[in-house]
């Protein structure tokens, strides 16, 4: 019975590993697929170069080349530097407020940069009508007039460069801002992922946890079961020992049994002679067959005196046959087909 | 290689499991031979025969199987199947179906067929052991029409010995004196039977006492006391010719002959010198000697089977006792000591026993007193006992007792367990003597 049941439990538990195991796969492979598809998105940038080209356009206009150079230079630099900050992993279509100042304070700049250099033109053109007047004058005018030009392209060049620096500061604090949102989405998908790796994993491990303690439960049944089982051979076993021990005492009553009828019955059946004397004893061996049948009697030990002896051989020969041999079991049979009867007239009747 | 083997052999444990298994081997076939169980209680009861009626025995003037049965059963030793028991009356072993006989609880049967012949008849028997389901014994008698009792003994002799393994006394006789008239006119008879009772003679007819008739050893002589001559005497007589001689005719009492068992002397009390004293005579010169020598009365002698001693009675302590007088020894020693009254000491055949008459508080009784243990056992339930006599197989003694005021034979077996009368004779019967082997 044990034996048709145990197959069925092990069916079952390799059913309840698979649908698990499938599902913590899938979900594995969906959480690394989702990794994925978020990962290209990172790798575009936000365009945070049109603002340094903003920049550069308002270079343009500088008529210093060593300057424009430098500016340029500065401007690569700055480029180089843009594409360098971490990949946004939300991408904010709209720029933020901060950004958005940013690019109107650059656009105004660029205005009034414009308003200026129309004026200076201005200012030149009379200036040359004026130079032409004043030449030698202005020769020394127009030193100092460089000198103040470049003071103040010094200045401008400072407060360019100030703005630009500022730009940077504020392009760097956006882009800290931003690579801290995006670290912080970053984070937070990380997190996201890892609660719901957690998350899987806590399903996986609580269908593992469940499936094992149900191979646990199961092993354990199965453990029980087989406790059970060995008990109950045991039991079997004491049970067999006991009903052995139980057929030992039985076969041994059965035997005291069958010797205690067939000494009544010899008894009952022994015509002790007269003149028979105490002294007298006689021993005879008897075979029976598989029936009680007497097969033979023959005198081991003779009283010495015939009719004694003959008396006892009849006694055997008138109780036989002693067909309560065959209630015995099988080996007190053979065990109790042969044995000895001593005669001594010690109680007569 | 070889030593290797040896050693292995030779290991400690393998020669321990091999005397183990052989232990085992040994006990267990000694054990199933060992068992034995022990039979302690069993009947005295008397073996349980059929005697089936003899074929041809419509047309003969006995009914030897009955005479037979009878026979069996006096000893004691048998109980017989009533013949309107018996389902079958077989005549032969061949037809014998020992289910039915072993169904009456008969151990024993005997079957026969008798048919006449020119001069008497033949009788053919067969003795089968019942039990065994066996043939014991088959013989085949002739007889005269006149001798079918005899023959009938012999057959019961051998029966009983078959069976028994003692010699039969069957065929015995027995011899005794009776006493019929009243007043004066008193007549004694001296007669001899079978040991059954049945085909006696008269040996002797007398008006004077007869007394104390004893067998010669060789059955053929009776010593008998006669008061004819008025005066006791004692006389030898043949029993079949019926010539006979005076042996003694000595003063005052000759009395209690018996006959040495080689028949040479024969030992007697007499009072020629005073008390009766013991005496024996040669019967070749019939010179006497006196064995005893006191003033007490001595008398009823009765020699031990081997001769060598005799026992009789003495009053000398008192009253009457049994002393044992060894010959050659000049002394005799008291035997019995149980009661005031033990006189008329008779040997068993054996010499192990002496039996005689015991006053015991019923009266006068016929008792056995084991020489060895001296222990003495009432053994008859009769009370006015005399003169015990025993069967020369010492299987029964014989003795006079009274009933209805008249003198009968009485026999019990020595053991006590049996008893049996024998059928009443003439007149007052006394003094009954067993004959030896005939």
């Amino acid at each position: 019975m044990s034996k048709r049941l145990d197959p069925k439990p092990r069916r079952r538990l390799s059913g309840s590993y698979f649908w698990p195991t499938v599902l913590a796969v899938a979900l594995h492979l969906a959480v690394f697929v989702f990794s994925l598809i978020k990962l290209p998105e990172n790798d575009e940038t936000p365009d945070s170069s049109s603002i340094v080209q903003a920049t550069l356009v308002s270079n343009e206009t500088q008529t210093d080349v060593a300057q424009q150079v430098s500016e340029q230079q500065e401007a690569a630099n700055a480029k180089e530097e843009a594409p360098q900050p971490a990949p946004t992993p939300e991408p904010d279509e709209s720029p933020s407020e901060l950004e958005q100042a940013v690019i109107d304070q650059a656009e105004d700049m660029a205005a009034r940069e414009e308003e200026r250099a129309l004026e200076q033109a201005e200012a030149d053109a009379r200036a040359d009508a004026e130079r032409r007047a004043e030449q030698a004058k202005r020769e020394a005018e127009e030193a100092a007039e460089r000198k103040a030009e470049r003071e103040q392209q010094r200045a401008e060049e400072e407060a360019v460069e100030k703005v630009a620096e500022e730009k940077r500061q504020q392009e760097a604090e956006a882009q800290r801002k931003k690579e801290a949102a995006e670290e912080a989405a970053a984070a937070k998908a990380a997190e996201k992922e890892r609660e719901q790796e957690a998350e899987a994993q806590r399903k996986k491990e609580a269908a593992e946890d469940a499936a094992a303690a149900k191979a646990a439960e199961k092993e354990r049944e199965q453990e029980a079961e087989e406790q059970r089982k060995q008990e109950a051979a045991m039991q079997r076993q004491l049970e067999g020992e006991k009903e052995a021990a139980a057929k030992a005492r039985q076969a041994e009553k059965a035997a005291n049994g069958f010797i205690a009828i067939v000494r009544r019955a010899v008894e009952q059946a022994w015509l002790i002679p007269a003149g028979a004397s105490d002294s007298m004893s006689a021993t005879l061996s008897v075979r029976l067959g598989p029936s009680g049948e007497v097969l033979a009697v023959t005198v081991v030990t003779t009283s010495g005196d015939n009719s004694f002896d003959r008396s006892a051989v009849q006694a055997v020969e008138q109780a036989a046959p002693f067909i309560e041999l065959r209630d015995l079991p099988a080996a007190q049979q053979s065990e109790l087909r042969q044995f000895n009867l001593r005669f001594t007239p010690g109680d007569v009747r | 290689m070889k030593t290797s083997r040896n050693t292995a052999l030779l290991h400690p444990a393998r020669l321990l499991y091999g005397a183990l298994a052989l232990a085992l081997v040994l006990f267990s076939h000694t054990a199933s031979a060992d068992l034995t169980i022990e039979i302690t209680r069993g009947s005295d009861s008397a073996l349980p025969i059929g005697v089936v009626p003899f074929k041809g025995a419509e047309g003969m003037p006995e009914d030897v199987a009955q005479i037979v049965q009878d026979d069996l059963e006096r000893s004691g030793y048998f109980d017989p199947l009533a013949r309107e028991s018996m389902f079958a009356r077989p005549h032969s072993a061949d037809a014998v179906a020992f289910g039915e006989w072993r169904s009456l609880d008969v151990r024993y049967l005997l079957v026969g067929r008798s048919q006449k012949t020119a001069d008497g008849y033949q009788i053919e028997y067969d003795l089968l052991d019942v039990s065994g389901a066996r043939p014991m014994l088959q013989e085949r008698v002739s007889a005269s029409g006149n001798s079918l009792r005899g023959a009938a003994h012999r057959i019961s002799d051998a029966v009983f010995e078959a069976i028994t393994d003692i010699r039969g006394a069957f065929s015995t006789r027995i011899a005794y004196v009776t006493a019929q008239g009243v007043g004066d006119n008193i007549d004694y008879g001296l007669y001899v039977a079978d040991a059954d009772g049945h085909n006696s003679q008269q040996v002797l007819t007398s008006d004077e006492p007869i007394l104390s008739p004893a067998w010669s050893p060789d059955g053929k002589k009776l010593a008998y006391v006669s008061f004819e001559s008025e005066r006791p005497a004692i006389y030898v007589q043949q029993v079949e010719s019926g010539q006979r001689i005076q042996l003694t005719d000595f003063e005052g009492i000759n009395g209690a002959p018996a006959w040495s068992p080689d028949g040479r002397k024969i030992a007697m009390s007499l009072s020629k010198d005073g008390q009766p004293e013991i005496y024996v005579m040669n019967l070749a010169g019939r010179a006497i000697q006196r064995l005893t020598q006191n003033n007490s009365i001595d008398t009823e002698p009765s020699w031990a089977p081997d001769g060598r001693s005799l026992v009789f009675t003495s009053d000398r302590s008192g009253g009457p006792q049994l002393y044992r007088y060894t010959l050659g020894s000049g002394k005799a020693e008291r035997l019995t000591f149980t009661g005031k009254y033990n006189a008329r000491g008779r040997f068993s055949p054996d010499g192990e026993k002496i039996l005689l008459v015991h006053r015991s508080k019923n009266g006068y009784q016929v008792a056995r007193q084991e020489l060895e243990s001296g222990r003495l056992v009432v053994l008859s339930e009769t009370t006015h006992d005399e003169s015990p006599s025993v069967a020369p197989n010492g299987t029964m003694v014989l003795f006079a007792t009274q009933q209805g005021g008249k003198g009968v034979l009485s026999a019990v077996s020595v053991d006590g367990s049996s008893s049996f009368r024998l059928p009443a004779a003439q007149g007052d019967v006394r003094e009954p003597a067993w004959s030896p082997f005939l």
